[in-house]
């Protein structure tokens, strides 16, 4: 039994600061994957993961184990990946086709909707709830809905609709869509898998954080960009893409300042005008003429000067839309986060944009990443800092302002969006309206 | 150890060849282990690559993402990195072991004619009381320069490549 109760809970978050433990006990874990995690919509995959009736996709929503699959009639539906006789999985690996689900155990087999297929030698049910309800006895489907080819769900039933919970962050995943010239995206590439030794929070706290960049990575800015001083000295002096994206972060504080944080309802936020990383690019201008021959000269100029550097759709996944990028969080354990990265390819651009978007994609997200590897380092000392009593109070007063209700907008100078992740993060767990 | 398993290799390298490239490639991990990067790069031609692929049988490098895929510029910013001493995930030394198994000259690439060499490795990463291993298989591919081999591409195909991974400092 949990000793937390929604008083000794809302106990834990104050203005401008959060007790240590948030991050750090394991009941609060357990309440947040079943009351966070368990409530929200959760970003599960991409339609363009299960292209035609059969394909399934294996994943997790609040850690249970899930399949994205798509029945014969074209629709995508998110189930529970479990045998309703003794619970197994019944798909094992991580994405396949398959005409029929069958577990691996007694050959139980469902429909790739969920039903109940057949099961071996149903005599043995007769007259047994088995026997009397063989519909109820499938794999459920969660609560799903696909937002432009997006796919969530929800294991709860009361959850509103996912068009009205993605609130103004929903713009990211339009301005994905529309910088295809075909309106058309598809998972390619593949995908990085990376166990951060953190408390999910912790991650989603940096997102839009401008104070950090210069001292978590001062050894990558300094080495990056003494390198791009020996490129310009070169005859073919084109500047790499991966240093420009490491030397990004040498942006000072005034520069950040000027960058805007839009918070939003449930928890959600976002970055703008970090940088336009591809304006130098040959093949950049064929995919502006392929851009505006799609959606005319002004959409187009408006498309690409959505210039959104993360997204947080909070509690599971963060986008980077302008490189094409979708990370999705599931919170393991405590102190275990595993975070996965997904690149989108526009269809109908040219190849080069997705080179780019891979560049960044191993730039920002592979293990070797000479970015991630500090970053990583920071969150684990913070985790590792607030295991053991002492120091209670964690500070999130940077550009607090008490008077305030609600904290719409600031810069990327202020800690107003993770006071916002907050207020959704008590309205979970305490069962209150967003 | 160094076999010849090309037909044509074997009656066109020379003795002192084979030598040199087994002397080349026990260098190129042993100068990791010690952690002499500029000597290390020395090993490597002007145009090179150093490539772990992300996923078993990876053909390309440009439509799939990657554990490493570095040219010259980023392992110099790497190395430049490795050797600042202000990485903060750097701190603790963090200390490496290669093994390599016989090496094996696989024949000629088609389109740059650099030499194939392929090998079987262990290596062993320790830093701050944690111990990780890696395994799999190296791909070197070598070009004679001003009559010295260099190597023009490192590939590092490691069994778990599409796992999940924590942070990779180091060359593998």
């Amino acid at each position: 039994m949990t000793h937390f109760d929604h008083n000794s809970i809302r106990g834990l978050v104050q203005p401008g600061r959060v007790h240590r433990k948030v991050y750090t006990d394991p009941e609060i874990f357990t309440l947040e994957v079943e009351r966070v995690f368990g409530r929200t919509w959760n970003y599960v995959g991409h339609q363009s993961q299960v292209p035609n009736p059969g394909d399934y996709f294996s994943t997790t929503v609040a850690n249970r184990p899930v399949i994205m699959v798509r029945h014969s009639d074209g629709r995508i539906r998110v189930l529970h990946n479990r045998c309703a006789h003794r619970g197994a999985k019944v798909i094992a690996g991580r994405s396949g086709n398959a005409k029929l689900l069958r577990c691996c155990y007694h050959g139980w087999t469902y429909h790739t909707d969920g039903t109940l297929h057949s099961i071996p030698r149903p005599s043995g049910y007769t007259g047994t709830p088995v026997d009397a309800h063989q519909s109820t006895f499938g794999m459920p489907a969660l609560n799903t809905e696909c937002y432009r080819g997006f796919v969530f769900a929800s294991l709860a039933d009361t959850a509103g609709g996912l068009e009205e919970f993605l609130a103004g962050a929903g713009k990211s995943l339009d301005n994905m869509v529309d910088r295809s010239p075909l309106g058309e995206l598809e998972v390619v590439g593949g995908c990085f898998r990376a166990m951060f030794r953190n408390n999910w929070k912790i991650y989603l706290e940096n997102l839009h954080d401008g104070i950090h960049p210069l001292t978590v990575h001062q050894s990558s800015i300094t080495a990056s960009q003494a390198q791009e001083r020996k490129v310009a000295q070169r005859a073919d002096a084109a500047p790499p893409l991966a240093l420009q994206i490491i030397s990004a972060n040498s942006q000072t504080f005034k520069q950040m300042e000027g960058l805007q944080v839009n918070c939003y309802r449930y928890g959600h936020s976002d970055m703008r005008g970090f940088r336009n990383p591809l304006s130098d690019d040959p093949a950049y201008f064929d995919y502006i003429t392929a851009l505006e021959e799609q959606h005319g000269r002004s959409k187009t100029a408006e498309i690409l000067d959505t210039n959104i550097h993360n997204v947080c759709f909070y509690p599971n996944a963060s986008a980077h839309p302008s490189f094409l990028q979708m990370r999705v969080i599931t919170p393991v354990a405590v102190d275990r986060t595993l975070v996965e990265v997904w690149s989108f390819r526009l269809r109908g651009a040219p190849e080069e944009l997705f080179h780019r978007t891979i560049v960044y994609a191993n730039t920002v997200h592979s293990p070797s990443s000479m970015i991630k590897a500090d970053d990583l380092e920071s969150y684990r000392r913070v985790q590792d800092g607030l295991t053991e009593p002492g120091l209670e109070w964690i500070s999130q007063h940077r550009g607090l302002d008490e008077n305030a209700s609600g904290e719409p907008a600031g810069s990327a100078l202020s800690e107003h969006y993770i006071r916002n992740q907050y207020r959704a993060w008590l309205s979970y767990m305490c069962e209150v309206a967003a | 150890m160094i076999v010849v398993a090309n037909q044509n290799l074997r009656s066109s390298l020379s003795s002192a060849d084979l030598e040199q490239i087994q002397l080349l490639l026990y260098r190129e991990t042993e100068m990791l282990d010690q952690g002499q990067y500029d000597e290390w790069l020395q090993l490597f031609a002007e145009q090179c690559t150093y490539w772990v692929p992300a996923t078993p049988e990876q053909t390309d490098p440009l439509k799939h993402v990657s554990l490493f895929y570095e040219d010259r510029d980023l392992m110099e910013t790497r190395i430049a990195r490795l050797q600042a001493g202000n990485a903060h995930a750097l701190a603790g030394a963090l200390r490496t072991s290669h093994v390599t198994g016989t090496l094996v000259v696989e024949g000629t690439d088609d389109d740059s004619g650099d030499i194939i060499v392929g090998t079987r490795f262990l290596m062993t990463e320790y830093q701050r009381d944690e111990q990780r291993q890696f395994a799999g298989s190296y791909t070197y591919h070598l070009r004679r320069i001003d009559e010295v081999y260099r190597i023009t591409l490192k590939r590092v195909d490691l069994i778990n490549c599409d796992s999940v991974f924590e942070p990779l400092q180091v060359y593998v």
